[in-house]
């Protein structure tokens, strides 16, 4: 059901944005203020390199930007990751989660939700917000009325009744959305509407409430008059609602979350209507439709046929009551004495609707009409050929019973053919598909016939529902197998790695790549306190350390036996040309090589970190086993959903079959009545017959009677 | 007078089934059905055990490929958009090529709407790195416009979280990208 009446904005999706951006998650929505706030707050945080970040707001965003894209269930995934991982759990969080639960059918989850919403809001004393535009009590508003419709929808009027009776303040925007919803949860009492309808400080704002039609709100009204046989007070309604324009409603960012099959912008990009608007507009079409209709109803319940057939003469030929419309127009020629009218009008109903209950009737309108304006003969061939109609459904109503219970699998039945309006809105999530974007549809005549009960089409969306789950179910299936097997591949490359370790001692190493640190530490240390430059002499220069070394051990030798004075004055100076250039590079050497010596010692502790590191994750058996026993709890989940789903699947087939038991039944029994009637029209018509015929020759008739007493 | 009050009474009951059939404004069925109750509830209780099976593993996969220690994510988000319309991105670690995304029209608004999306997960080795990224779309006028960032950041045990911002800029009427490194 269509949020009804209210005014697009075709600058929406701008304004959700603008909406969307403030931090502030203490006041929702209220954005004016917020948008300034939020660059201050974001030059600030730029400004200051230790600021935190607002990781709420970043997190929420993510979320924001999987429902945006449509994929809901990962944006509810992402709120509960926020939620468990990050410790967020703020008021706009909750109530878009809410909306999202709300959107996916989690009801019982979004009541609790909400509920806790409340409690929050009740704590924190935020209550004084209502007035906002877009308050937290506004947006509680929203999603307790998308809950209440959504549970009318299931049929769950009673819940529905509990969710109303927790909406203690209407706004005027949506206080014809609260009364629909009311008085299709209480038909067909009155609703009690206890709640307090909060008035708009604007007064034009109040003009446009009034002015705007309820057209449900009327409809049911109507309808209940009509039911009550109050007609002078249900056909001004009526009258009034076949006239009615439609208008275009406007939806805000909540009212989208919490259905989000509500659309704002009526043109696309090439300025045509779009899908949804186009869908609107044959809504409001219906119900002008089945106000003249009821009008027609009533016009008829009066007796009043000139009425009713000029109501009927236009109507709509592709509307979903043509059928009735037909029929009563056919009824109202009838009266109106338009025989021939009548006629065709009655054929073209068993002809267009040959599963109808109207048509079946339709079938014994016409062979009166015809056994009494034409003759009894010809009434007599209509009547026979209803009664043979009646015979061939009665078959083939067993055949549908019988082939429908010899079935395996019901879903057999199905022509699944895509809502492509409803996969326009929400296309399938690559991720997480909980949003059923198909209708059952069947080619089954008797079975579409039987779809008209809402229990029994809910119950084969309920197995839709069940094979989209079990899709998911086996995509997590996959997802589960995958990881098991890379968590054994990791198994298996830990268990190489730990094994790669032993081999190649890398403690044993390590010490003695700190010993050669120490000894190299140590020769720096005494060469600075010695004030050794030699330790840090290049190999050229300590290539001719060695050869002055060399030297001097030569002439050391000859000395006993020669004068080396001269020799020795040389080598000397050779000696104390490479002493000073050795001593002039001391410092920087000295200062290098501590610098190299410090590099080595943070990279031998770093690698000692690693190794220690390395050890702790190797010898850490519960490190992958935790991942092993997290899987196989999925695993465990996973193996009871299916079977869960399995279950939930055959009760829901055996209601299915149980209400098919009922429906076949049911038709049985009314084309039993129907032929029953026809065979008592055409013992009447036989009878009438008999009567001219003895009128016309009352000779010939004695002699029959006489020849019959005689046999 | 009979028959037509008696046509009339039919036809009253015909309209009344009609009125239920016209599931937008009649009144579904009351709780008459206990099942359906049952059976919705059930329904409801799978769904909320698939969301939360997905949720798990999920976080299994996170923490078994990306723990902490190594983990990256790039984020990227669009603050109003009137001046480039993002058709797409590419991102590069240290010159090689680890991310791209081409954007349709809905991921686009998404966007534009405040949402912010993580284009990137991976794992890096802790040190210095450097980010660079390409966005591609349209400008004010639908012409093709690029626009490059480098950001150099280091890789602690703690996990990077990155996110780049496409900004409008009102002085220069042009597009610009921001970086915001997230302080956890």
């Amino acid at each position: 059901m269509a949020v009804i009446i209210q005014s697009v904005n075709t600058k929406r999706a701008y304004r959700i944005g603008q909406l969307l951006r403030p931090v502030s998650a203490a006041a929702l929505l209220t954005c004016a203020l917020f948008t300034q706030q939020t660059v201050h707050a974001a030059e600030q945080t730029e400004g200051s390199a230790t600021a935190k970040t607002d990781l709420e707001d970043k997190f929420y965003r993510q979320a924001l930007y999987f429902y945006f894209a449509g994929d809901y269930g990962s944006a509810l995934r992402q709120i509960s990751l926020n939620r468990q991982r990050q410790g967020i759990d703020s008021d706009r969080s909750q109530l878009f989660e809410a909306g999202l639960q709300v959107a996916i059918g989690l009801h019982d989850q979004a009541t609790q939700t909400l509920t806790r919403f409340e409690q929050n809001q009740t704590d924190t004393g935020n209550g004084s917000q209502a007035k906002s535009a877009t308050s937290p009590q506004e947006l509680l508003l929203i999603a307790l009325l998308q809950l209440t419709e959504q549970q009318i929808d299931q049929g769950d009027v009673e819940t529905a009744k509990l969710t109303l009776g927790r909406i203690t303040t209407v706004l005027p925007d949506y206080l014809e959305q609260y009364h629909v919803l009311s008085q299709l949860a209480y038909w067909p009492d009155t609703p009690p509407l206890t709640a307090q309808v909060q008035q708009k400080a604007n007064s034009e704002d109040n003009t446009l409430a009034t002015n705007s039609s309820a057209a449900y709100i009327a409809l049911n009204q109507a309808l209940l008059h009509m039911e009550q046989q109050q007609y002078s007070a249900a056909q001004p309604i009526l009258i009034e609602l076949k006239e009615q324009q439609w208008q275009a409603p406007e939806v805000n960012f909540w009212q989208k979350l919490f259905n989000p099959f509500a659309q704002p912008d009526i043109f696309d990009a090439n300025d045509q209507l779009k899908p949804e608007v186009q869908d609107a507009l044959l809504q409001q079409q219906a119900v002008n439709d089945y106000a003249k209709l009821l009008l027609a109803q009533l016009y008829v319940a009066n007796q009043q046929y000139d009425l009713a057939y000029n109501e009927l003469v236009d109507f709509p030929q592709q509307s979903p009551y043509a059928e009735s419309a037909l029929f009563l127009f056919a009824y109202s020629a009838q009266q109106q004495q338009q025989y021939d009218l009548s006629l065709k009008l009655l054929t073209l109903l068993q002809q267009q609707y040959p599963y109808s209950n109207l048509a079946w009737q339709a079938a014994l309108l016409s062979a009166k009409q015809v056994s009494e304006q034409q003759s009894l003969a010809q009434g007599l061939t209509l009547y026979q050929q209803a009664e043979q109609l009646y015979l061939q459904k009665i078959a083939e109503i067993k055949q549908f019973g019988e082939t429908f219970n010899d079935s395996k699998n019901i879903m057999d039945f199905a022509t699944k053919a895509n809502d492509e309006q409803n996969a326009l809105l929400t296309p399938k999530s690559d991720v997480l598909a909980l949003i059923l974007t198909q209708r059952f549809n069947t080619d089954a005549p008797w079975l579409k016939k039987a779809l008209n009960d809402p229990l029994l089409a809910t119950d084969y969306q309920t197995l839709l529902s069940l094979e989209l789950l079990s899709d998911n179910i086996k995509t997590q299936q996959t997802n589960s197998q995958w990881l098991k097997d890379t968590l054994a591949l990791n198994n298996q490359r830990q268990a190489r790695v730990i094994e790669q370790q032993k081999q190649l001692a890398y403690r044993e190493m390590l010490q003695s790549l700190t010993a050669q640190k120490q000894r190299i530490a140590d020769i720096i240390a005494q060469a600075e306190i010695e004030q050794n430059p030699q330790v840090f002499a290049n190999p050229t220069q300590q290539q001719w350390l060695n050869r002055i070394d060399t030297s001097q051990a030569t002439l050391n030798k000859l000395a006993s036996q020669r004068n080396t004075d001269d020799e020795q004055q040389r080598l000397d100076k050779v000696k104390g040309v490479l002493q000073w250039q050795l001593q002039s590079t001391f410092p920087q050497q000295l200062w290098q090589h501590k610098q190299s010596l410090k590099q080595l010692t943070e990279q031998l502790e770093m690698l000692e970190l690693q190794a220690s590191r390395f050890s702790d994750l190797s010898t850490n058996p519960r490190l992958l086993s935790n991942f092993d026993v997290r899987q196989q709890q999925t695993q465990t989940d996973i193996n009871k959903m299916t079977f869960n789903i399995e279950a939930l699947n055959l009760k829901t087939s055996r209601e299915i079959r149980g209400k098919i038991s009922i429906f076949t039944q049911q038709q049985q029994y009314t084309l039993q009545q129907l032929l029953l009637t026809s065979r008592h029209q055409m013992a009447n018509v036989l009878e009438q017959m008999a009567q001219a015929d003895n009128i016309s020759s009352p000779a010939v008739s004695g002699v029959d009677s006489a020849s019959q007493g005689v046999r | 007078m009979t028959t037509v009050r008696k046509c009339c009474a039919f036809l009253t009951r015909l309209f009344a089934v009609t009125a239920v059939l016209a599931s937008f404004f009649a009144m579904p069925v009351h709780a008459e059905d206990a099942n359906k109750g049952a059976l919705a509830s059930e329904l409801e209780d799978i769904k909320s055990q698939v969301l939360k099976l997905n949720r798990d593993l999920f976080i299994l996969e996170e923490d078994l490929l990306f723990p902490a220690s190594t983990q990256i994510a790039v984020f990227v988000s669009v603050d109003v958009g009137r001046f480039l319309k993002l058709d797409s991105v590419e991102l590069k670690i240290d010159d090689n090529n680890v991310s791209g995304f081409l954007y349709t029209e809905r991921q686009r608004k998404a966007l534009e709407q405040g949402g912010i999306q993580r284009i990137y997960l991976g794992n890096l080795k802790m040190g210095p790195h450097l980010l660079t990224a390409i966005f591609t779309g349209n400008d004010a006028e639908g012409r093709t416009v690029q626009r490059a960032i480098s950001h150099n950041f280091d890789k602690t045990d703690e996990t990077v979280m990155i996110e780049l911002k496409v900004e409008d800029s009102e002085s220069s009427y042009r597009a610009d990208i921001k970086v915001e490194q997230w302080a956890l």
